[in-house]
């Protein structure tokens, strides 16, 4: 049987983005972890700035700070975001036990936002999301 | 991120894009099989006609399909010219042009169905698959040069009237040579290319090397003059031109030092082509332009550029255009952003297609599990974190 795993407290999720995510920044404090950091997906794609947060026993929240995607996307709605207005990057589906409090954001969240802005921008271009993903209210997950 | 870390990775990773495009554009295994089974086909034709009879006719490729550097043309109906020579190694001496002209285009006539697709060429004759196969096989009758060291050839002109010269087989050779030069590119990419040679299947654009820097270089010029000049195709740089600079160019640089990145090298070799146009001054005062064909003694490939100005302004259009795209691309911010470059320099479909491609390999590493994450690069298929599978959600 496999030995149950610890769910990992903000100081532990901190000292694992410190290691695996030398060119962030961020704190502890009470029990909310905080960590700024930018992304590129690949050489070629943009680098986004992006604000992750997690209160202890909640699932990470992940913002876009820079740029704006709403000007990127020319007003057009933008798919697989929690919010618009804050942008809130949605990178799994809760009920699908992809992510939970044993798993390290740093290896585990971070290369979903990569993947994300990878999808966004080529969104960007053809109109279509080629990422798969699931829109609230459908029961059924769609293919990759 | 060290800025310079990412420039060199960018400019891996645009190579890789570009070699893709190539692939792209170039002509398809496939139909260059359907290209030489037609060809042979018209060879064994020649061989066996009534009035060739003693001519002993060899029938073989020259242009761009000799030279590894076919470019489709820009829409899908348009069709493509095949470049053949039909040499006489016998039996011509002596002949007039015109009646060798004549002599090959009875011989094709004499075959029924080509006799229905046969048709004049100022040089030559064309034979129209364009209906079951979209090219021309266009047909140049070429006699031996007997007294010339470079083993150069004449060929026909129905306008000049006069046999001109010519040296299809010599200039592949020459430009051979030419492709067949080693750049040297710092150990790093070399390590990154073989890597992508030792098998891995479906490499992303970082892994991807060109398959041989002059060939492409001359396929990318190509088709970026193809559509700059789409509107106005008289004025467009002729491609013996542009494939013969880049030649030139392509020889000194590589020759000259070790690059950091392939993307220098090919920066350079377009930057330096225009040092390759002779210049000379004429003795009423004016200017000569002179691009000398090395196979042929005294053929100059920018004569008409004497007798029409236009087009070396044209050509320094061109040049200009070809140097601030390069320089472009590693500006680019946003593979978005570098997919409308493609598509303003290569077309919509075939950067669509190429993009397309490419997004495909990606995902087929995300569902294998094979993807990694890592900083500076990103996604890629050599170190990281795993990538593991997701699913996008919300509104």
């Amino acid at each position: 049987m496999k030995p149950r795993q610890r769910i990992l407290n903000p100081i532990q999720q901190l000292m694992s983005l410190r290691k695996h995510d030398p060119g962030g920044d961020g704190g502890v404090r009470h029990d909310r972890l905080e960590w700024l950091t930018s992304i590129r997906a690949t050489p070629v794609s943009r680098c986004y700035r992006v604000k992750l947060q997690q209160t202890f026993g909640s699932h990470p929240c992940i913002q876009v700070l820079t740029p704006s995607l709403k000007d990127l996307a020319a007003g057009k709605e933008i798919p697989h975001l929690y919010d618009q207005e804050k942008e809130l990057l949605c990178l799994y589906f809760p009920a699908a036990a992809e992510f939970d409090g044993t798993k390290a954001i740093a290896t585990q969240i971070l290369p979903w936002a990569a993947m994300w802005f990878y999808y966004f921008e080529n969104w960007l271009v053809t109109g279509e999301w080629a990422g798969g993903g699931i829109h609230p209210g459908e029961s059924r997950r769609v293919a990759a | 991120m060290n800025s310079s870390e990412i420039l060199l990775e960018r400019k891996a990773h645009v190579v890789g894009y570009l070699e893709e495009l190539c692939s792209t554009i170039e002509l398809t295994p496939a139909q260059i099989e359907r290209i030489e089974t037609s060809y042979k086909a018209v060879g064994e034709h020649l061989v066996d006609s009534v009035s060739l009879d003693g001519f002993v006719p060899r029938i073989f490729p020259q242009g761009s399909v000799r030279l590894g550097t076919p470019v489709r043309p820009i829409h899908p109906e348009q069709h493509f010219d095949v470049d053949l020579v039909c040499k006489l190694e016998a039996g011509a001496k002596g002949r007039d042009q015109a009646r060798i002209h004549a002599l090959v285009g009875d011989a094709l006539r004499e075959h029924g169905v080509y006799n229905q697709i046969t048709s004049i060429l100022k040089r030559g004759w064309r034979l129209d698959y364009a209906e079951s196969s979209r090219f021309h096989l266009d047909v140049t009758p070429a006699v031996p040069n007997a007294g010339c060291a470079l083993q150069s050839v004449f060929v026909p002109d129905k306008e000049l009237k006069v046999w001109q010269p010519s040296n299809p087989d010599g200039y592949a050779v020459w430009f051979g040579k030419h492709a067949a030069i080693r750049p040297r590119i710092a150990k790093r990419m070399i390590a990154l290319a073989n890597e992508a040679r030792g098998g891995t299947i479906d490499p992303l654009p970082s892994q991807i090397g060109l398959k041989n820097v002059l060939q492409r270089l001359v396929q990318l010029l190509k088709r970026h003059r193809d559509l700059l000049f789409e509107k106005v195709p008289d004025r467009a740089p002729i491609s013996i031109i542009i494939t013969t600079l880049a030649a030139k160019s392509y020889a000194h640089v590589a020759l000259g030092r070790e690059y950091e990145s392939e993307f220098d090298l090919l920066r350079d070799v377009i930057a330096g082509m225009p040092n390759y146009i002779g210049i000379l001054a004429t003795s009423s005062g004016g200017m000569r332009f002179e691009v000398p064909n090395e196979t042929v003694i005294g053929e100059n490939f920018a004569e008409k550029w004497n007798k029409y100005p236009d087009l070396a302004v044209a050509f320094r259009e061109w040049h200009a255009s070809a140097l601030g795209w390069i320089d472009a691309l590693i500006a680019i911010d946003g593979r978005d952003n570098l997919q409308k470059k493609f598509r303003a320099t290569f077309g919509n479909a075939d950067t669509d297609a190429t993009f397309k491609r490419l997004d495909l390999r990606l995902t087929t590493h995300r569902k294998s599990q094979t993807l990694l994450y890592g900083t500076p690069v990103g996604l890629n298929v050599v170190a990281g974190h795993p990538v593991r599978s997701n699913t996008f959600y919300g509104a």
